[in-house]
């Protein structure tokens, strides 16, 4: 176990490590590695004609101890540049927000206002309530004038799953083009498939041998927690880029496999 | 060392103590604190103080981190608040500032001609020493190791450059330097106690 550790901080200290393998290191950090990572620095100093001339010298008991009164920080990630994309869960969000809102209006008007064994309600489409209040719902042709008489009938129920469809069309037809990109990949693979899911990106690379699938979404519609797993030869990583959630699979070291998924960018004009 | 503004571990390193993570905070201490006790051992001459000075910067950078926001390198910004904490720590005790303070690459390469680091006879000999014993260490290595960390160290060169060198994958060079560093640390561990 320490000699992975040590191995992940020997890495760490040439800016080879990604920033889920740090967490884990973090995580896994003992005092015998810790000591370690400091000798390592000691030793490049060293190699480099800089070495301290007490190398014995270490105070960072000292500073952890006086830290441990401390409070932890709590701040957010910084989330990187504004791009179009990142609208897209919002969007998202307010046309489910919508037809959540319109069932509800719908429950609570049949349920106070439709009497007990009524015969044969009224029908009536009721307008979705946009989740943000400076958008203007859209609509084709003429205003239609629904009789105030009718606004309290029935309501026509939009089951919550065509909600999936709604953002697949919107995804569908305004999001064709090409997005994301891995930004690093291991000598000899290049990018043979593009496809755009409801909610995702997705593109396959591969080196004629072994095919690695990377998946770019909103970090907010994420079917899995960030984290690591294995299933035979194949690596499943999934990790928090920025706003959106990274997952590459495929039969390559979990070391590739994350690095890959941290350099995942939008792409360049 | 890597302490430019291109040291993206620092920088990820800081960023994992501002989410809350004390631990990170203790790899940046250990990495620095060599260079840091150095550069305050020019301003504040006794060793002790010296050592307590350097504490008490690394205390007041992590009570600053939330305001750090890389736009220097996390070693620049530390630096800035060493040499501050040593000054103040003069004018405390009633002694006056030296009028020239360190640079940054003064700091980094120890030949100011106004400001000494404490050195002993003693200091000096162990780093010689340590300077020796990691260089013989070095050459004992076998090929590859010392191929691969002498590429890394030297030359500065990504572990997917070293690859290509090496004609190997950029796994396997992870593993050599590890192993080569270990095998350098055996020579080291004894000498930091």
């Amino acid at each position: 176990m320490s000699d992975r550790i040590k191995q992940s901080l020997s890495a760490l200290m040439d800016d080879e490590a990604g920033e889920f393998e740090l967490r884990k290191t973090l995580e896994q950090l003992d005092s015998t590695s810790a000591q370690a990572w400091s000798r390592y620095h000691v030793a490049r100093s060293a190699l480099k004609g800089d070495a301290p001339s007490q190398p014995q010298l270490d105070i960072s008991a000292a500073v952890m101890a006086e830290l441990e009164q401390e409070p932890s920080y709590q701040m957010t990630p910084q989330k990187p540049a504004s791009s179009r994309f990142q609208w897209r869960p919002l969007g998202s969000v307010a046309i489910a927000a919508s037809v959540t809102m319109m069932i509800i209006f719908g429950a609570q008007t049949y349920q106070s206002e439709t009497p007990m064994g009524s015969a044969q309600p009224q029908i009536v489409l009721a307008a979705p309530t946009p989740a943000n209040p400076n958008l203007l719902p859209a609509q084709y042709g003429e205003r239609a004038v629904v009789a105030p008489s009718l606004q309290q009938a029935d309501v026509i129920r939009l089951s919550s799953s065509m909600s999936y469809y709604i953002d697949q069309h919107h995804a569908l037809t305004s999001q064709r083009s090409r997005q994301w990109q891995a930004g690093w990949l291991p000598k000899g693979f290049k990018e043979v498939e593009h496809d755009r899911l409801s909610d995702s990106e997705v593109i396959l690379y591969s080196n004629n041998r072994t095919t690695i699938s990377v998946s770019v979404q909103p970090y907010t519609t994420k079917k899995a927690s960030p984290g690591t797993t294995q299933s035979g030869e194949t690596v499943a990583v999934g990790k928090q880029v920025g706003d959106q959630f990274v997952t590459v699979v495929g039969d390559v070291p979990f070391m590739l496999a994350d690095r890959i998924a941290s350099s995942v960018a939008l792409r360049t004009p | 060392m890597s302490t430019g503004s291109d040291a993206p571990t620092d920088k990820q390193l800081v960023e994992r103590v501002q989410q809350g993570d004390k631990r990170a905070f203790d790899l940046l201490v250990k990495k620095y604190q060599h260079k840091i006790i150095g550069l305050i051992g020019r301003y504040v001459y006794d060793h002790h103080e010296a050592m307590d000075v350097s504490q008490e910067a690394f205390i007041k950078a992590y009570r600053a981190l939330p305001n750090f926001r890389g736009e220097s390198a996390f070693y620049t910004w530390m630096y800035r608040i060493a040499i501050n904490t040593a000054k103040n720590h003069l004018v405390s005790k009633g002694r006056r500032p030296p009028d020239v303070d360190v640079t940054v690459d003064d700091a980094q390469y120890h030949d100011h001609a106004v400001l000494h680091e404490i050195e002993t006879p003693e200091n000096h000999l162990l780093k010689q020493e340590l300077e020796k014993m990691v260089y013989q260490a070095m050459d004992r290595l076998p090929e590859d190791l010392r191929m691969a960390l002498t590429l890394r160290e030297f030359e500065g060169m990504s572990y997917e450059d070293i690859a290509q060198v090496m004609d190997c994958p950029v796994g396997t060079v992870r593993s050599r330097i590890f192993r080569a560093r270990e095998a350098v640390d055996k020579v080291v561990a004894p000498m930091m106690g």
